[in-house]
């Protein structure tokens, strides 16, 4: 069977059901479910969510259910795509890179076109659209893929952006200036045309996120998305645009409509990916003309600025980019992990410290990838990357704030960042060396004071369940 | 002249809601000329005004 969103819930409920968490009580979409995912999120505790019986703003019990946190525990996403989480940055390129050319479906092979409405009979709101900040103007779908194609040469772009739906057909839209998506539109702009767009939501983790990988322009998202499936995905014409715009057969909902020229609406403010909430905005709106969906439709919302919003859908992608790019200049380059209170302004870089250098090197050669790449930290092979404590040990005792700092100014970064100047949006990036120095010869120890340690054979010997109770242990307090 | 210390200009524009009077804020793009038309839209009473009609206007 292909891989689709409900192969994927049902495999967790059978497999591992301590991954889900199954709301039965009433929740309205309306910054209840949210709340509940945000408090969930403050605990460090990220279950895949359902929402059994989501409350739509006019009272009424929605027929969909919503699926929510799909892509928060970094652990479960990377086994999504049969990864290892400590790896992505090695792996997950390659399974993008390894391209599946899509297939195409009839519509009757098509789950998603089991319901079509067409002009009047589309009504956005009966999907179960959650609000999720006390700031947001309404309902926002955060799981959107915008399909649209480059009218020169007519070759498709997906990208997830943030979708406010205004009315039961009408929805303001936030494509960044820099975007894909932005390009596209002033060039049918340009040819003095509305752009047709289809948006596809609901699908396999690992589709997702394929769909989102970073890609040159103009180039297919499709192919990528099936490299991270390892399977080919399947698609069909939309209804209104044909195989101008084809979407995936196994999605949970697709929206299509036009985007028309050279209207812009007040949208936002919307809470974004850094956990701030961004300025309402001009914007581009999207005039639905047709929805299809499945019988029994499953709407995937997302936890936005949580980590359900930040894991997989930019940090798999950025952890992946820089390993790449760096370790092409520098091979002592061992690790990248992008962290989710960084919420992609911070990569923690691992480097193999065998010669002068190495670290501000890395610093310089890391902050291009990415304009939302704000600091790097780059730190020894002796460190464990992914616990935070040790990326600060590092900072604390293996570097001098005026020695190993690199600053760079004038340098344009992502607007989302409420510290930048605006108009502008040009700030300072820059990272700092955390690495002790390398051996001053080959074959010599690194001449740096020892970390604290117990004798090996003391340490093999004394084990803790030699001493302590293991349910007392699991309530003993913790600290930080 | 080198900015060294934090300064009061906010990075957006700060708008207060002519019906509601609730505060939130807008970015400065609205200011462009081709955007200079577009109305605002309250995020809490949900009126579309022009900005003129913000009854106090912080960050220009």
């Amino acid at each position: 069977m292909a891989k689709d969103l409900r192969t994927y819930l049902e495999y967790l409920e059978k497999e591992k059901p301590e991954t889900v968490l199954r709301v039965k009580k009433p929740m309205k979409v309306a910054f209840e479910i949210s709340a509940l995912q945000r408090k969930l999120d403050a605990l460090k505790k990220y279950p895949v969510m359902i929402i059994e019986r989501p409350i739509l703003d006019n009272g009424e019990e929605s027929a969909f259910p919503v699926v929510t946190n799909l892509t928060a525990s970094r652990e479960l996403c990377a086994e999504a795509m049969g990864l290892d989480h400590r790896r992505i940055a090695m792996d997950y390129s390659a399974r993008v890179a390894n391209r599946i050319d899509p297939v195409t479906v009839s519509k009757e092979d098509a789950p998603v076109k089991q319901v079509i409405e067409h002009g009047a009979e589309v009504n956005l709101l009966k999907f179960p659209i959650l609000t999720h900040n006390y700031m947001d103007p309404g309902p926002y779908i955060g799981t959107g893929f915008v399909c649209n194609y480059d009218p020169e040469s007519r070759i498709d772009n997906c990208s997830l952006q943030r979708i406010w739906v205004k009315s039961p057909r009408r929805t303001g839209y936030w494509p960044a200036v820099t975007s894909h998506s932005m390009l596209n539109i002033r060039k049918w702009w340009g040819k003095g045309e509305d752009m047709p767009v289809a948006i596809w939501i609901g699908h396999h983790p690992a589709g997702i996120s394929g769909a989102q990988s970073r890609l040159a322009y103009p180039d297919s998202h499709y192919p990528a998305m099936g490299g991270a499936m390892d399977e080919p995905v399947k698609l069909v014409a939309s209804e209104t645009f044909g195989e101008d715009i084809m979407v995936p057969a196994d999605a949970e909902i697709v929206i299509e409509g036009r985007v028309p020229k050279n209207v812009f609406e007040a949208e936002g403010p919307f809470g974004e990916y850094p956990g701030y909430i961004g300025p309402q905005r001009p914007s581009p709106v999207i005039e639905v003309e047709c929805v299809s969906y499945r019988q029994d439709a499953i709407y995937h919302g997302i936890g936005v600025g949580l980590a359900d919003h930040l894991v997989m859908l930019g940090n798999f992608p950025l952890e992946a980019r820089i390993y790449g790019i760096v370790k092409s200049v520098i091979p002592e380059l061992m690790n990248v992990f992008v962290p989710i209170s960084g919420r992609r302004n911070h990569a923690y870089l691992q480097v193999k410290k065998t010669r002068p250098g190495i670290g501000k090197d890395a610093i310089m050669a890391a902050l291009p990838c990415d304009s939302r790449l704000k600091h790097i930290f780059v730190v020894d092979e002796d460190m464990d990357l992914f616990n935070e404590n040790d990326i600060m040990w590092s900072v604390a005792y293996r570097s001098q704030w005026d020695r190993d700092i690199v600053t760079v100014k004038g340098s344009a970064v992502f607007p989302l960042d409420p510290s930048v100047p605006s108009p502008g949006n040009i700030g300072t990036r820059g990272g700092i060396d955390a690495t002790a120095p390398p051996p001053i010869d080959l074959g010599l120890p690194r001449f740096y004071q020892m970390i604290n340690k117990t004798p090996d054979d003391v340490a093999e010997a004394i084990k803790i369940e030699d001493f302590v109770d293991e349910d007392l242990l699991k309530n003993y307090p913790t600290s930080s | 002249m080198e900015n060294i210390e934090k300064v009061g200009n906010p990075k957006d524009v700060w708008v207060t809601c002519p019906s509601c009077k609730e505060l939130y804020y807008i970015d400065r793009s609205f200011y462009e000329p081709q955007f200079n038309h577009l109305k605002l839209h309250c995020p809490f009473c949900h009126l579309d005004f022009p900005k003129e009609e913000s009854p106090r206007i912080w960050g220009l």
